[in-house]
């Protein structure tokens, strides 16, 4: 049927979006701060992927992995060498930082991979599902798999480790998580680590998905990451998550009409903009 | 156990605080007295790291910590119940305490403090689940209270316990602290709006005007001061 065939491909678009929205959301739920740079560690990893499968092995789960880790390692970097001295400061300048941040990493990608769109010749044994009403190829029902799992960690972290805890206390109020002995510089570079990592993921999965790697693939994603976590309510990770499940839905389904005309990707921002007038907290308010 | 040497604090170029000395010994409960903007918050915020002091040092257990971050002088053996109470209201009660206890690596320690806590406030048991930020103002109180005791300390930083207080309320919060000091052989350093309240407990005292220790001397001294009186006391 093909509002099961839809429903396939709008739970792989949302678990991109996703994956992309929590570490931002992450991020501005402790520094409140905007972090654009989040979309360039997406291509990142992809890359740091690509190298691996172009340079060292096939494997998909080793790329995935090395993709993670290094787009981990650049979030840190990116909170220890940059927001770190720049978080007092009026939050005008850590957003306007971290945009030429991203731009900057957008050119050095192109510098050094070329302007042109990469294959991505990974390979990997994983079942495929066919039924009657719909299919799933083996690269969506991966990308459905991981991030299922990937958010059942991430929901154990959050609310059964003392890190998360820790979280969930800097979130409040950074100064006072410290003064009741929150080693605060460690929770924030963890939750880069995390975020990143996720992200980075997040760009490698959509890298073998749509078999390509180019240098603004991040530009969409960095506007689309943005509507989904004010719509999921700032700062919310389980607003994020629903949120980001919700618009894929509905581009999905809208874009399978016949007699809708539009640009796909306008309807995030159309969204965007209607939230912002109406329910300037979120479709949920905090979760 | 607290050396104090000329600290100052200051907000771009306003100062809060002026070349303060000041020293807690253990098992001693010590006021700083002083009106609204006196700068006590201040005063207290350096202590716990969460300004940077313009000058002087700070000294805790024989350490120069004046440049330490807040967690690590947690760690050391240093708490604040900060003003307002500044819980987690978001968190449950439980995990606001839990959070309290961050540093307390040890299961034996983490219960026997929630034991102590309970046993001071019986109503944040009944409340463990609620989210503190349904708490009435003074369960909050009691909760940044229990929240600071659950690290252990050593020194017990209070900012203005009795503000937002219903006054009967007051003595009783008060007199946890010299309990805590019988109990647990703890110290506490008392900034207080509330002059005649806190000189009923405490050992000694300074008074703090315009950021300067103007006046110092034993709970007594202070109580039978003129000027005390006048300014303070309002007798």
């Amino acid at each position: 049927m093909d509002f099961l065939q839809q429903l396939v491909f709008a739970l792989v678009l949302g678990s991109s979006y996703a994956l992309i929205a929590i570490g931002l959301t992450m991020v501005y739920g402790i520094l409140k701060v905007l972090h654009v740079a989040h979309a360039g560690i997406y291509t990142l990893g992809a890359y740091m992927a690509l190298l691996v499968v172009t340079h060292l092995t096939r494997n998909f789960w080793v790329a995935l992995l090395l993709g993670m880790v290094a787009a981990g390692l650049a979030g840190v970097l990116i909170y220890r060498g940059v927001y770190y001295y720049i978080l007092r400061r009026p939050r005008i300048v850590p957003l306007i930082v971290s945009i030429g941040i991203f731009t900057a990493m957008n050119e050095l990608f192109r510098l050094l991979f070329g302007p042109y769109q990469h294959a991505f010749p990974a390979v990997l044994r994983f079942p495929m599902v066919i039924t009657p009403y719909f299919l799933i190829t083996q690269k969506q029902l991966l990308i459905i798999v991981l991030t299922t799992f990937f958010l059942l960690m991430l929901y154990l972290v959050l609310n059964k480790t003392r890190v998360g805890l820790a979280w969930q206390a800097c979130s409040q109020d950074l100064s006072m998580a410290g003064a009741v002995g929150v080693p605060v510089d460690w929770a924030v570079a963890l939750n880069f680590l995390l975020g990143s990592a996720l992200a980075g993921a997040a760009g490698v999965l959509m890298a073998f998905y749509r078999n390509m790697v180019y240098p603004t693939m991040g530009n969409v994603v960095a506007y689309k990451a943005f509507v989904v976590v004010v719509l999921g309510g700032f700062g919310s990770v389980r607003g994020s998550v629903i949120a980001g499940m919700l618009l894929a839905l509905v581009e999905t389904f809208l874009g399978s009409l016949e007699w809708f005309n539009f640009p796909r990707d306008a309807i995030a921002f159309l969204l965007l903009i209607l939230v912002l007038m109406f329910r300037p907290k979120g479709l949920f308010g905090r979760l | 156990m607290l050396l104090v040497d000329d600290l100052r604090v200051a907000y771009g170029k306003i100062l809060a605080v002026e070349e303060v000395s000041l020293e807690v010994d253990e098992r001693e409960l010590v006021a700083v007295i002083g009106a609204n903007g006196a700068g006590k918050t201040s005063l207290l915020s350096a202590l716990m790291g969460l300004v940077e002091p313009r000058g002087g040092t700070i000294s805790f257990r024989e350490r120069d910590i004046t440049r330490f971050p807040s967690w690590w002088r947690v760690r050391l053996g240093l708490a604040l119940v900060p003003e307002g109470g500044r819980i987690f209201p978001d968190l449950s009660v439980e995990k606001n305490l839990l959070l309290g206890a961050f540093v307390v690596r040890s299961r034996r320690g983490l219960v026997e403090n929630l034991e102590l806590v309970f046993s001071l406030f019986p109503v944040l048991k009944e409340r463990l689940n609620q989210r503190a930020g349904t708490l009435s103002g003074g369960e909050r109180q009691m909760l940044a209270i229990g929240r600071s005791l659950m690290a252990s300390p050593k020194l017990l930083l209070v900012d203005e316990v009795s503000m937002g207080l219903m006054p009967k309320l007051i003595p009783e919060i008060l007199g946890t602290f010299r309990k805590l000091r019988g109990e647990r052989g703890m110290s506490v350093l008392l900034a207080e709006q509330n002059a005649r309240e806190a000189l009923q407990v405490v050992d000694r005292g300074y008074v703090l005007k315009n950021g300067r220790v103007v006046l110092a001397g034993t709970a007594v001294e202070l109580r039978e001061n003129d000027e005390v009186k006048t300014a303070y006391l309002g007798l």
